[in-house]
């Protein structure tokens, strides 16, 4: 195997990032090392969401001790394999549950974070729907069904989401 | 990658940086839309050289002409 080459582009995001103390957007699976035992069972949980399942963690540690650099790792492998990923800072603003419009705070924060492997900043949510719209309109042409009733069809199979708070 | 989507990469390959509402003219024309087509030749591009070629900024669209080069290599 010939030896792996990082981009330009990479090596700027992770020098600059870590320049400034913050988990670099791209490349972060350049600099991380350990933390095997974690990584393995995390690898499960994507595997598991990937097949279907679900799985919930708590990551606790000491300020400082790579909670965010850890999660950003496993974001990234989990959007490599093509999933989508939500994240979200709770704050008195934003709740899981709350009366006065603060879980909807939550929500939206989540759906302005959501990413995929091409749009690692978050909103990715209009290329997923026109993804999923494309792949249907692309299906209805090879099998003559309608576009609409692909789209239902699919939307009524399980839809696969994964949490990490 | 299908027809549709490899004529708008093969548009879009000739410069480096795209206003938004030229790209939906082009788009409009093939059929297609926007966001998907640009997810549909990302996708396209990480299978095959591990990274995007297409960064959507909002308004503008910029065409990573590095990943040009090695997709065509």
């Amino acid at each position: 195997m010939t030896e792996k080459r990082i981009r330009l582009k990479e090596r700027d995001a992770i020098i600059q990032s870590l320049k400034s103390g913050v988990t670099p957007k791209i490349g972060i699976q350049h600099i991380q090392v350990g933390r095997m035992n974690e990584m393995q069972a995390l690898y499960q949980d994507i595997e598991r969401v990937s097949e279907g399942g679900s799985a919930f963690r708590f990551i606790i540690g000491e300020y400082g001790s790579g909670k965010t650099f850890f999660l950003s790792v496993i974001r990234s492998i989990a959007l490599k394999r093509k999933l989508v990923t939500v994240n979200a800072d709770l704050s008195p603003d934003r709740r899981i549950q709350a009366s006065s419009g603060q879980a909807r705070n939550l929500y939206s924060e989540l759906m302005r974070n959501l990413a995929i492997r091409n749009k690692l900043d978050g909103n990715a949510l209009t290329s997923v729907v026109e993804n999923f719209v494309t792949q249907a309109r692309k299906e209805s042409e090879a099998n003559s069904t309608s576009v609409s009733s692909i789209i239902h069809e699919r939307l009524s199979s399980s839809f696969r989401t994964c949490w990490w708070l | 990658m299908d027809s549709s989507n490899f004529t708008l990469f093969e548009r879009l390959i000739s410069k480096e940086k795209w206003s938004r509402n030229d790209i939906e003219v082009m788009c409009r024309n093939l059929g297609l839309m926007v966001d998907g087509a640009l997810e549909n030749i990302n996708d396209w591009s990480y299978d095959r050289v591990d990274a995007t070629v297409v960064e959507d900024g909002g308004d503008e669209v910029y065409v990573d002409q590095e990943i040009v080069e090695e997709l065509e290599g």
